[in-house]
């Protein structure tokens, strides 16, 4: 499968607002789609590369973003054609006008409303120190960007905190240019993230790819990390992110 | 006097806003038509049976052809092509066939008053 594809429809996929299921049919017709133009290009132009073929392939297709909103557009009618003819239905049931239908119906929600906030309000001081100690705590955020060959090391470090229960890692790296014009990574980025006990939690090297995105999830360990970085001749661009979880809101602010 | 950028920009907002209602009657017909049949193919049909002249954003389709299952006028079915992916082949239920006669004859009503609209007020036929 093309990457260029592959990158376009993961786009797409991450843009959706839709279950996991749906995405995925949705991603797979879009697939079969993006195929059998691609095919069919490249039969009638043997010659063009296939990178080439597979950029007017999605461009055609349109911005990700705007075909995965096109699948779940905002807003809409207050008062829907089918909710108007379910009123009418109902007051013509019971005997009385639409009118009146709407008021009762009114004064059911402002019901469910008043239990509603009763509800969330209980909720909200039963489960607020929960969701403080599961909020995420923003550790450390580096993003470089190389449109000329970078060459250079570096190594920084961030502090866990000992009630952090997770540290979590979002690891991004494409190569330079546009989305529909990206090229592959030019030279080599190596990361390299170690515990305060030394242990090596992650080393790769990038080199060659389009894009790539990864989470990685490591057990807390108090102290402080560190993340080392080379660039050879890279030409790309960068995007790391560590948050903790688990940490007391009194915490945040040692 | 109107710049050629006004022009333009009255050209494009007029096609867009002919053509969004258009591509989902166009797709309703060509599945009535052609169908059952899938996406990619669907849109091929269009194109080679006007000639080349209905010509679309293809991620407009797949949007709408959800929005018509939904409404109950089309359906859809998976099934494995020949050693290709698998593809999502929609049909035309009853009420879409209803609805696509409906829709056909207020198109050619609407066509027809505009064509005589534009006949009864041409430059040459009226001059000032």
């Amino acid at each position: 499968m093309n990457p260029i594809i592959e990158d376009y429809l993961r786009d797409v996929e991450t843009s959706l607002r839709a279950p996991p299921e749906q995405k995925k049919l949705i991603v797979t017709e879009l697939r079969g789609h993006l195929q059998e133009k691609l095919a069919d290009l490249r039969a009638a132009a043997p010659d063009r590369a296939d990178d080439d073929l597979a950029r007017e392939v999605v461009r055609d297709l349109g911005n990700p973003h705007d075909l995965a909103l096109a699948y779940t557009p905002e807003g809409g009618a207050v008062l829907k054609n089918s909710t108007g003819d379910t009123v009418l239905r109902v007051g013509k049931a019971v005997g009385r006008g639409a009118g009146k239908v709407l008021k009762y119906t009114a004064i059911g929600l402002a019901v469910l409303l008043v239990i509603g906030v009763g509800a969330g309000v209980w909720a909200y001081y039963e489960i607020k120190p929960l969701i403080e100690k599961n909020a995420p705590y923003p550790l450390y955020s580096i993003d470089p960007t190389c449109s000329h060959p970078c060459n250079t090391s570096q190594s920084q470090s961030f502090y866990v905190h000992p009630e952090a229960r997770e540290v979590r890692m979002s690891l991004s790296a494409h190569g330079p240019g546009d989305f529909d014009e990206r090229r592959p990574i030019h030279g080599t980025l190596h990361v390299l993230v170690t515990a305060p006990d030394g242990t090596v939690k992650y080393n790769h090297t990038f080199t060659a790819l389009r894009s790539t995105h990864e989470e990685i999830t490591w057990s807390a360990a108090q102290g402080d990390w560190t993340v080392a970085y080379r660039l050879e001749s890279f030409e790309g661009a960068l995007n790391v992110d560590v948050i903790a979880i688990g940490l007391p809101k009194d915490a945040w602010f040692d | 006097m109107v710049e050629l950028s006004d022009v333009a920009r009255f050209r494009d907002k007029m096609d867009r806003e002919l053509k969004s209602g258009l591509v989902t009657l166009v797709l309703l017909l060509a599945i009535d038509r052609t169908g059952p049949d899938y996406g990619y193919r669907l849109l091929k049909t269009i194109q080679e049976r006007s000639g080349g002249r209905l010509q679309f954003k293809e991620g407009t389709a797949y949007p709408l052809l959800q929005n018509l299952e939904k409404m109950g006028l089309i359906t859809s079915f998976w099934s494995d092509g020949a050693g290709g992916p698998p593809r999502k082949y929609y049909q035309i239920t009853d009420t879409g066939r209803r609805a696509l006669d409906q829709a056909l004859t207020d198109w050619r009503e609407l066509t027809d008053g505009v064509h005589t609209t534009i006949t009864s007020m041409d430059r040459k036929a009226n001059p000032p």
